[in-house]
């Protein structure tokens, strides 16, 4: 009975197997096919999305084809300031990031309406449309111990064609690389003169001028003068003659005029003598009008001199001869400055030693040659030119020292005093192992006046007592120099020497800085390597040959069209004279902008800008020489840090020179550089010389 | 077995329209297959018409009969290179879009017939169409 029951289950529980078993296998089945249906289909619209996209993408080629000449027009025009829309460039110029930016507004971007018609024509699905970006900009001199430019960017001009066809799309971007970079060569815009190695040929190397006692050059070698300002006669921008002599008062006019650096080891340069053409006492002295110059005493505080000077002394008069007497004389101490001469009326040479006031000993060590280099100008007022001076740079001149006498008796002194010219007590210099107590001390020609009988030992207790007072070259940091000229400019009662006025003094540049409206361009010590680095990273075309750059570069007319910054490889290692051999001197620059030379030797033979809103700066990244083969003016800039300044012709210079030595010898011409003011960057007139440049070749990307 | 044979109906019921769908998809993957080949002809002949100096590229209708493997295009020193297809015809329109007396796009058509299933008697056609710009001007 319970078997029965349990078969009688199980046949109940397999009724219904099959119908599900169908079902199953129906669903499944059926799945299988909606499925198969589904990936079909998917694959049927799969092959015409790419068929879709390959039509876009053609269509996108179309639009960049058909617009790129526009655009490129159309850029070309903005740039070049011919469409009279200066947005982009100011755009491009602006300090401080730039934005991604779509530049059509600024364009005549007529194109994208052609397009889109076109597109309609060939289908109703169909569209072009071309813009025009900026893209990726970021400022590329960051570091302020080198250079920092807040205009300089990197980045990219991006011609973007979008095709569309149906429902897919397709953009190819055609990009151009842009960049923006000031033709002015970074601090080296701040400074008139900046030699890497000054001291290269010693610490007297360039004391070779024999000159006359009034500043006049007899024979040799020249100076190179520099003008740290905007001198009367500069070819533009030219200074104001009462501004200048205005502003020359200030006591910071250094921060406004080109500075100058002398880098390396020691170097001293020997003062010119006189007040004419080339003499520098103008360091000391007012030289209004060099034909009635005549030096200031400088006469030495009490508390300064030995006790000696502090009462008076009783000494034999010197007519002791005829009359014995005993004299009661007062003394001080003065001294009067001077320059390096070689030749007087009365002397050919070595003139500045003759009645051994200065020694033999200085003789040697300091000649009596003047140093070709000028670095404050020349004595004509308007054209005294002191500024900021760095390194380790002296000047070196004869200080003729005088004992002031004053007899107490007053039949001595009128007889004293109605001597003419007036008796003179110069104390003549003297080495320690000559010093000794009795060294005589008279009147410079020799005359019994009644003064008194002196000897050293009367005075001066040792030789470094005497050797505070008596006639030597004196040496000072160039800098100073800079702080004796404000007494003179100011007026100043009771001046002392050295001057007290502590406005500058000798600075090794470790800390420069170089700034503007609250921008730090600079910051550091400016060293010629990482000036280089600089400007080399700013190469926006190279070229391979010198004769490769003058075809590109030269306009039908000869004139330079420069409008970017160019680096010459250069391989044969060829001089590049500029402008070439057989070519019009000056060359005019029409387009400014800088031209590397990796190597070789630079000849300058004229070169003139004709606008105040170009410049042209010159590197001269190897070793190499730099020199001047024409009195023509060059308006340019010079880098070579590397390189040596060499003898040629008499310069002109208008710019900023920055050599690594200069070869002093007795074939130096000289010449003048005067500083661009409108370059400094510390003015806004720096921002005139930045060049965009938009690279010629096209990079495409598909995206 | 009342039950088997329901069931055999049931599922005789469900596999008709599943085989129909099996069918119609093996149909769809033939045509797919086929419309494949079809647009990678016309991507082909389209590339090689858009590659050329807008200057060469001339106007005009172009056959089936000239289109072929070796053939010269519009007469000229451009010959077509096709990819071996024995069931494909190709054909190709190219018009001039003109503005102010200049020829600026040339419209190009690319026209390719094909056979829409191996042994089917049915021809099918598929467009392709885009614009070459006159990069002279």
């Amino acid at each position: 009975m319970q078997i029965a029951s349990t078969v009688s289950s199980n046949i109940t529980a397999r009724n219904g197997f099959a119908i599900m078993f169908a079902v199953i296998i129906g669903t499944v089945m059926l799945i299988l096919a909606v499925s198969l249906y589904s990936f079909v289909g998917h694959q049927h619209t799969g092959i015409q999305s790419i068929v879709n996209g390959e039509i876009a993408h053609f269509l996108a080629e179309a639009g960049i084809n058909s617009s790129i000449g526009s655009v490129r027009e159309a850029i070309g025009k903005v740039m070049s300031g011919t469409s009279g829309n200066q947005q982009l460039n100011q755009l491009l110029l602006n300090p401080g990031e730039l934005e991604d930016i779509c530049i059509n507004d600024m364009l005549d971007a007529s194109w994208n309406r052609d397009l889109e018609e076109f597109a309609r024509e060939m289908d109703k699905d169909a569209s072009i449309k071309v813009d025009v970006w900026l893209r990726d900009f970021s400022i590329c001199e960051t570091a302020p111990t080198s250079w920092a430019d807040p205009a300089a960017k990197d980045g990219y001009l991006v011609i973007e064609s979008t095709g569309t066809f149906k429902n897919s799309s397709r953009v190819i971007l055609v990009k151009r690389k842009v960049r923006v970079g000031s033709t002015i060569p970074a601090w080296m815009g701040k400074f008139s003169l900046f030699v890497n190695d000054a001291a290269r040929a010693g610490e007297g190397g360039f004391n070779i001028i024999r000159n006359d006692y009034r500043g006049m050059i007899t024979d040799g070698p020249k100076p190179l003068i520099t003008y740290n300002h905007a001198t009367p006669d500069a070819p533009f921008e030219a200074g104001n003659m009462g501004d200048i002599l205005r502003e020359e008062a200030e006591k910071d006019i250094w921060q406004r005029r080109g500075w100058i650096w002398m880098g390396g080891r020691r170097s001293r340069l020997n003062l010119c003598s006189g007040a004419g053409d080339l003499g520098e006492i103008f360091h000391f002295y007012d030289v209004s009008n060099p034909n009635i110059f005549s030096p200031v005493k400088f006469s030495t505080p009490a508390d300064a001199l030995p006790d000696s000077f502090s009462s008076s002394l009783s000494i034999p008069w010197d007519k002791s001869s005829s009359s014995v007497r005993q004299v009661s004389y007062r003394f001080g101490h003065s001294f009067v400055l001077d320059g390096f001469h070689d030749r007087s009326n009365r002397k050919e040479t070595d003139a500045m030693y003759e009645g051994n006031i200065l020694s033999t000993g200085e003789k040697n060590a300091y000649s009596s040659k003047s140093s070709i280099l000028h670095l404050f100008g020349d004595a004509r007022k308007g054209y005294q030119s002191r500024t900021r001076v760095f390194g380790n740079v002296h000047i070196a001149f004869p200080r003729y020292a005088s004992l002031e006498v004053k007899p107490e008796e007053p039949d001595v002194e009128a007889l004293f005093t109605s001597v003419s010219p007036p008796p003179l007590y110069l104390l003549p210099s003297v080495s320690e192992n000559a010093w000794n107590n009795s060294i005589m001390i008279q009147d410079i020609m020799g005359r019994q006046v009644g003064g008194p009988l002196l000897q050293s030992g009367m005075l001066c207790d040792s030789y470094a007592d005497y050797a505070l007072l008596m006639s030597r070259i004196s040496e000072l940091p160039y800098a100073e120099s800079y702080n004796s000229m404000q007494d003179v400019y100011s007026n100043k009662a009771g001046r002392v020497f050295p001057s007290d006025a502590g406005i500058l003094a000798m600075d090794n540049g470790l800390n420069l800085e170089i700034s503007r409206d609250q921008h730090m361009f600079f910051k550091g010590r400016p060293t010629g390597q990482s000036l280089l680095q600089v400007i080399e990273n700013r190469t926006q075309i190279e070229i391979d040959s010198i004769n490769d750059f003058w075809k590109r570069f030269l306009n039908d007319r000869g004139e330079l069209e420069l409008n970017a910054i160019v680096s010459i490889k250069n391989s044969r290692q060829l001089d590049m004279q500029i402008p070439a051999a057989g070519k019009p001197q000056p060359m005019v620059v029409k387009g400014g902008g800088m031209i590397i030379l990796q190597q070789g030797n630079l000849v300058l033979r004229g070169i003139s800008c004709i606008s105040p809103a170009e410049a042209l700066t010159l590197v001269l990244a190897g070793t190499g020489s730099v020199s001047f083969s024409s009195t023509q003016p060059n308006h340019v800039n010079v880098v070579a840090p590397n390189a040596e300044l060499g003898y040629g012709s008499k310069f002109d210079m208008y710019g900023s020179l920055c050599v690594g030595s200069i070869y002093a010898d007795h074939r130096f011409q000289g010449g003048t550089v005067r500083f661009r003011p409108g370059q400094d960057p510390t003015t806004t007139g720096y921002n005139r010389y930045y060049k965009v440049f938009i690279d010629p070749k096209d990079s495409f990307w598909n995206e | 077995m009342l039950e088997i044979v329901f069931s055999a109906g049931i599922l005789a019921l469900i596999m008709l329209p599943v085989f129909m769908t099996f069918s119609t998809g093996n149909r769809n993957i033939q045509l797919t297959d086929a419309e494949f080949r079809a647009h990678t002809a016309a991507i082909e002949l389209m590339e090689q018409i858009i590659s050329l100096p807008f200057g060469q590229i001339k106007s005009g209708e172009y056959e089936s009969d000239v289109i072929v493997d070796g053939g010269q295009f519009a007469d000229g020193p451009v010959l077509f290179k096709f990819s071996p297809a024995e069931d494909l015809w190709r054909s190709m329109k190219v018009e001039d879009i003109r503005r102010d007396g200049k020829t600026l796009f040339k419209k190009v058509t690319v026209t390719i017939k094909y056979v829409a299933a191996p042994g089917s008697d049915r021809i099918r056609e598929f467009f392709m169409k885009t614009l070459v710009a006159n990069e002279n001007l």
